[in-house]
C-alpha cells in the first residue's frame, strides 16, 4: 500500500431506505485520502451489489466536492437510485351524451322535489320557464334495447419499478370496476348498449338495466306518469289524474283513483278503480280486478272481476267472468259470454248487459255491406251504360271501339272489386262468428230495469229473475233459457224487442250473412 | 322486363297495363304519342313496346320508322283500331313485330306479347 493510501472500506458505508429505493453513501475519512474518487466509489457499490443503473454518478461527484472542500470530514449522499413503480390506471365511463343529458335531468328533478316537498309547493302549478312539471317529468331514466348507454375508457396496467439492487418492485395494475358486466347490458369493445328495454339503473358499484319498473310506493308526484317499455309493478295505487303506461303487464297493489291505466298486455289491480266517471282502463289483453266503480274500460281479452261493477262502461273484446261480482248500473259489454252474480240493484238501476258484441267488427261489417250496395249499384249503372251503347252503334269506329273497351275495363274492375270485397267480408263475418258468443250467466239475481242486447235482440227485464240462470240463442237465433239443458223462451220473464244494435251473423248455403 | 305502352287513350293504357300486370310485369312506362315516346326510350330501353297507330303529334307509324332508324331488334306491337290488310302491311314494313287489333280480349294480347317475345328471342 502507498504513501496516502489505505483499506477504505472501513471508511465508507452503504445504507438503505425508502423501500431500497435509495443507496445513502456514508464517508467518514480521517484525513484527506486521495485514493478515493469517482471510479473507487463506484467499484465500491458494484462491490455491495448495487446495480450499475442505479448509480447516481452526479451525487458521487457532489459527494467527492464535499470531501475537497471538508477533509477530514463526515460526508453523505444519496448516490443510488432505484425505479418506484407506476401504479396503472383503472377503467372509467363516459356516459352517451343523451344519457348524460338524463342523469342530469333526473338530478335537477330530484333536487327540485325535495325543495318543493320541504316548501309545501308539490301541487302547485309549475311556473317560470325552469319550472318543472311533476306530472309529466319522469324520475326514471328509460332506455330502449339497443340504445348507447356509455364508453369505456380501458384500464391501464401498471409498470413493475427496480430497488438499487435491481431487484423488481411489483406494481399495482388498473382494474376495470366499471361494472358494465350485468346480462341486461351489451357490451362490444368499449361500447356499451342496452340488451333490454327498461329502467337503467345508475349506481355507484352498478349500472344495470331493470326490465320491470318496481314502485314501491303511489304513483303520484314522486314518480310522475309512467310510460315504460315492459312491465310495471306499482306497490302502492294510483292518485288522481296520473297515467300508467306500458309495452308490459301492469300490476297494482293499492287503490287506484281516477287515472289512465294502459298496458299493452294485461291490466291487474288487487283491490280495484275508483274511476270518478274519468278513469280509463286499457289493455290489450286480459283485466283482473276486485272492483270497478266509474270507470271506462276497453280489454282486448278476458275480464275477471271479483267484488262489483257499478256505474261503469266495460268493453270487452273476450268473456266476462265475475261468478260472485255484482254489476250495478252502467253498461258491460262481452263478445264471448258473461258470467255474472247479480245483474242491477234491488232499487232498480237501469243495468245494461250486451251479449256478442264486437264493436270495431260490426262497424266495419256493416260498412263493408254498404259499400258492396254501392259498387252493385255502380256495375248496374255501368251494364246498363254499356248495353246501350253497344245496342246504339252499328259499325263502330276507332273511337267508339276505344270507348266499348273502356267500359267493358271498368266493368270488369268493378266486378274484380266486388269479389275481393266479398271474399273479404266472408273471411270477416267467418272470423266475427267464431268470436262471438251469445251467452250469460247469473248466478244470483237479474234485478228489474235490467236491460240485455243480444244478436236481433233487446230484452227488458221487468221483474226479478232469480238465477241461476243462463240465456243463450236458440239454433234458430231465438233468445232462450237454459235451464239444466231445458230451453224456454226468454220471451217468458223479460220483454223482447227485435233490435239490430248487434247484428246476428248466419251462415246459409255456406255463405256468411248478417241476418236480417 | 321493360315495357313501353305508347297510346293516347289513358283508358286504353290503363288496359293494357292492367292486363300485364295480370301476366307479372310491373315494369311498364307509359307515353302518350310517339313523340314523347321517343323522349323516353333512351332512359327506360324498353324490352318491349306497345303502340297505338292513330295519335297526335306523331303517330304510331312515325315512331316505328324513327325507331328503327336506331334501333332494330326491340320488339315493338302495334295495337290498334286499324284493321285493314294493306295497313297491317304497312306496318309490318315499317318495322313492326307483330299486330294487335282493338277491341282485343286479355288473353289476346298475353297470346301476341308471348308469341312475339319468343320470335325476338327475348326472354320474358
Amino acid at each position: 500500500m502507498s504513501n496516502n493510501q489505505c483499506d477504505i472500506d472501513h471508511l465508507l458505508r452503504l445504507t438503505v431506505q425508502n423501500r431500497k429505493l435509495e443507496g445513502v453513501l456514508t464517508v467518514s475519512p480521517p484525513e484527506r485520502i486521495d485514493v478515493i474518487d469517482e471510479p473507487t466509489l463506484i467499484a465500491y457499490l458494484e462491490g455491495a451489489e448495487v446495480h450499475p443503473r442505479a448509480i447516481d454518478k452526479d451525487a458521487i461527484r457532489s459527494l467527492l466536492k464535499q470531501l475537497d472542500e471538508h477533509p477530514g470530514k463526515t460526508a453523505q449522499a444519496i448516490v443510488a437510485r432505484g425505479t418506484e413503480p407506476v401504479r396503472g390506471t383503472d377503467a372509467s365511463i363516459t356516459f352517451d351524451p343523451s344519457i348524460q343529458l338524463e342523469l342530469n335531468r333526473i338530478r335537477a328533478r330530484k333536487a327540485a322535489f325535495e325543495n318543493a316537498v320541504a316548501k309545501g309547493t308539490l301541487q302547485s302549478d309549475p311556473e317560470g320557464e325552469n319550472a318543472i312539471n311533476f306530472y309529466t317529468m319522469s324520475p326514471f331514466l328509460i332506455v330502449h334495447k339497443g340504445d348507447p348507454i356509455c364508453t369505456i375508457t380501458p384500464e391501464v396496467p401498471g409498470k413493475d419499478g427496480s430497488d438499487i439492487y435491481g431487484e423488481s418492485i411489483a406494481s399495482v395494475d388498473g382494474r376495470d370496476n366499471t361494472n358494465t358486466k350485468d346480462p341486461s347490458l351489451c357490451r362490444r369493445g368499449n361500447s356499451v348498449t342496452a340488451a333490454i328495454s327498461g329502467n337503467l339503473i345508475v349506481q355507484p358499484d352498478s349500472i344495470r338495466i331493470n326490465s320491470v319498473l318496481e314502485i314501491p310506493r303511489d304513483v303520484d308526484f314522486s314518480t310522475a306518469n309512467v310510460d315504460f317499455p315492459s312491465d310495471v309493478d306499482v306497490g302502492g295505487g294510483v292518485l288522481d289524474h296520473f297515467s300508467v303506461r306500458a309495452e308490459g303487464s301492469i300490476e297494482i297493489r293499492k287503490l287506484v283513483q281516477s287515472s289512465a291505466i294502459d298496458s299493452n298486455q294485461s291490466i291487474t289491480l288487487h283491490q280495484g278503480m275508483a274511476g270518478k266517471n274519468s278513469g280509463t282502463l286499457a289493455a290489450l289483453q286480459n283485466l283482473t280486478a276486485g272492483y270497478l266503480e266509474s270507470v271506462h274500460a276497453v280489454v282486448g281479452g278476458d275480464c275477471n272481476i271479483q267484488q262489483e261493477i257499478t256505474n261503469s262502461q266495460i268493453q270487452i273484446a273476450g268473456e266476462l267472468h265475475a261468478p260472485t261480482a255484482h254489476a250495478r248500473g252502467g253498461e258491460i259489454s262481452a263478445a264471448r259470454g258473461i258470467t255474472l252474480g247479480v245483474i242491477g240493484s234491488i232499487q232498480g238501476v237501469e243495468t245494461i248487459v250486451v251479449l256478442g258484441e264486437l264493436r270495431g267488427v260490426v262497424e266495419l261489417v256493416r260498412k263493408t255491406q254498404k259499400y258492396l250496395e254501392q259498387l252493385n249499384k255502380s256495375i248496374t249503372a255501368k251494364q246498363n251504360a254499356y248495353e246501350r251503347f253497344t245496342q246504339s252503334i252499328g259499325k263502330p269506329t276507332p273511337a267508339q271501339i276505344e270507348e266499348q273497351m273502356g267500359l267493358e275495363f271498368e266493368l270488369s274492375e268493378l266486378r274484380s272489386k266486388i269479389g275481393k270485397l266479398d271474399a273479404a267480408n266472408q273471411k270477416l263475418l267467418a272470423n266475427a262468428m267464431t268470436r262471438m258468443t251469445a251467452r250469460i250467466t247469473v248466478n244470483e239475481t237479474i234485478f228489474a230495469k235490467s236491460v240485455l242486447w243480444m244478436p236481433g235482440y233487446k230484452a227488458v227485464f221487468q221483474r226479478d229473475i232469480r238465477g241461476p240462470i243462463t240465456i243463450t240463442l236458440s239454433s234458430k237465433g231465438e233468445p232462450v233459457v237454459d235451464s239444466a239443458g231445458e230451453l224456454r223462451p226468454l220471451r217468458e220473464i223479460a220483454k223482447l224487442y227485435p233490435d239490430s244494435r248487434i247484428p246476428r251473423i248466419e251462415q246459409v248455403d255456406g255463405q256468411y250473412r248478417v241476418a236480417a | 322486363m321493360r315495357i313501353l305502352l305508347i297510346d293516347d287513350s289513358k283508358t286504353m293504357r290503363n288496359i293494357q297495363k292492367s292486363i300485364l300486370k295480370q301476366l307479372g310485369y310491373t315494369e311498364i312506362e307509359e307515353a302518350c304519342d310517339g313523340q314523347d315516346a321517343l323522349s323516353k326510350v333512351g332512359a327506360f330501353k324498353p324490352d318491349l313496346c306497345l303502340v297505338d297507330w292513330n295519335m297526335p303529334v306523331m303517330d304510331g307509324l312515325t315512331f316505328v320508322k324513327t325507331f328503327r332508324s336506331t334501333n332494330k331488334t326491340t320488339p315493338l306491337i302495334m295495337v290498334t283500331t286499324e284493321a285493314e290488310k294493306s295497313r297491317v302491311i304497312d306496318a309490318i314494313k315499317a318495322g313492326v313485330n307483330n299486330y294487335v287489333v282493338k277491341p282485343f280480349t286479355p288473353d289476346l294480347l298475353s297470346e301476341r306479347i308471348t308469341e312475339t317475345l319468343a320470335k325476338c328471342g327475348v326472354s320474358s
